[in-house]
């Protein structure tokens, strides 16, 4: 699994405020299973988990969010666009301290 | 087209050629199976994946040696990937106003929307080209292929996680050819030539013994 812990990005949200946070746990899972052969298939899985308390506005299932990080290590000012997958709900953590943000790539449009 | 024993190549890697000259970038088309029913990056455009799946020859129907008919499946593997779609220009511009990149959040594009529409323009682009009258052989002189189908397509559901939208189906090009099938018996019977001019008498017996010399023995 490939994490950046504190990383700085920046959230957008249906205000269209960008607000920068540096307190961010950024992984990208690589494993997921195949629903329809059940065996192991690589996946690249975004996810962006902050303290609820560190957010200035707390995101909410269905709001449509975008957001930036650095996807390698050692190169903070390199940022990737990333959108909420609004599919997947935020809750489902271990504590209720902290929202998950899953997410998808992003291009252009 | 006279049989050989390549027939069944000849006829894939026309099908092979067939869709990657009428693809016209909706979609990219390999003659072998690259991938598994997944992908790590985005593909632009679809990926489509042609190999035999299987082959069949009816029992009892062909002989030893010379022409057999064989039924040939053809497995055509669509993998689609995508991004999700947003104005990130205006989201990351620092002179966008608020108003402005929340009107680009709020023309996002899901990465399963935009998969799902890339999976139909491919499917229908592979359907249409297999399905043209001009092309019921599949661009092989007439008759070189016969009794060929295509005509069922299902897509599979979509990988419960991913940051890309990941699309997958397949569909079945069906044909028979004739192969020519290679290869000696290694004991022919001999061949008897009867050449006896039997005389008989009354009781049906041969008057003449030597009558029997007429019969004679070919080695093989």
């Amino acid at each position: 699994m490939h994490e950046l812990s504190g990383s700085t990005v920046i959230l957008t949200g249906p205000d269209g405020i960008p607000r920068t946070y540096d307190n961010c746990i950024f992984t990208s899972d690589r494993i997921t299973e195949s629903p329809d052969s059940g065996e192991e298939i690589v996946v690249v899985n975004p996810v962006a988990s902050f303290p609820r308390s560190s957010l200035t506005v707390v995101p909410k299932n269905g709001e449509k969010w975008a957001l930036e990080a650095p996807l390698e290590v050692g190169e903070p000012d390199e940022l990737t666009m990333f959108q909420m997958d609004n599919s997947k709900s935020i809750e489902g953590g271990k504590s209720l301290d902290t929202i998950i943000l899953k997410l998808t790539q992003s291009k252009q449009s | 087209m006279s049989t050989t024993p390549d027939a069944i190549k000849i006829a894939f890697d026309a099908a092979v050629a067939l869709l990657e000259a009428q693809a016209d970038s909706q979609f990219i088309v390999v003659g072998y199976q690259r991938q598994k029913k997944a992908a790590e990056v985005d593909t632009d455009p679809a990926l489509v994946q042609l190999f035999v799946k299987s082959w069949a020859i009816a029992k009892g129907s062909s002989s030893i040696t010379g022409e057999k008919t064989y039924d040939v499946r053809i497995e055509v593997q669509f993998t689609i990937a995508q991004p999700g779609y947003l104005d990130v220009a205006t989201i990351q511009d620092p002179n966008s106003t608020p108003t402005q990149r929340t009107t680009a959040l709020l023309n996002m594009v899901e990465p399963a929307q935009a998969a799902s529409g890339e999976m139909f323009k491919a499917s229908k682009a592979v359907r249409e080209i297999f399905d043209d009258a001009r092309n019921l052989y599949l661009g092989l002189p007439d008759y070189s292929i016969y009794d060929k189908w295509y005509d069922n397509y299902e897509q599979d559901d979509l990988p419960p996680r991913g940051g890309l939208g990941i699309l997958t189906g397949i569909s079945f090009l069906e044909f028979s050819v004739k192969e020519e099938q290679l290869g000696d018996l290694v004991n022919y019977p001999t061949t008897v030539t009867n050449d006896i001019d039997l005389e008989l008498g009354e009781e049906g017996k041969e008057t003449d013994p030597t009558a029997l010399q007429g019969v004679t023995e070919t080695a093989p």
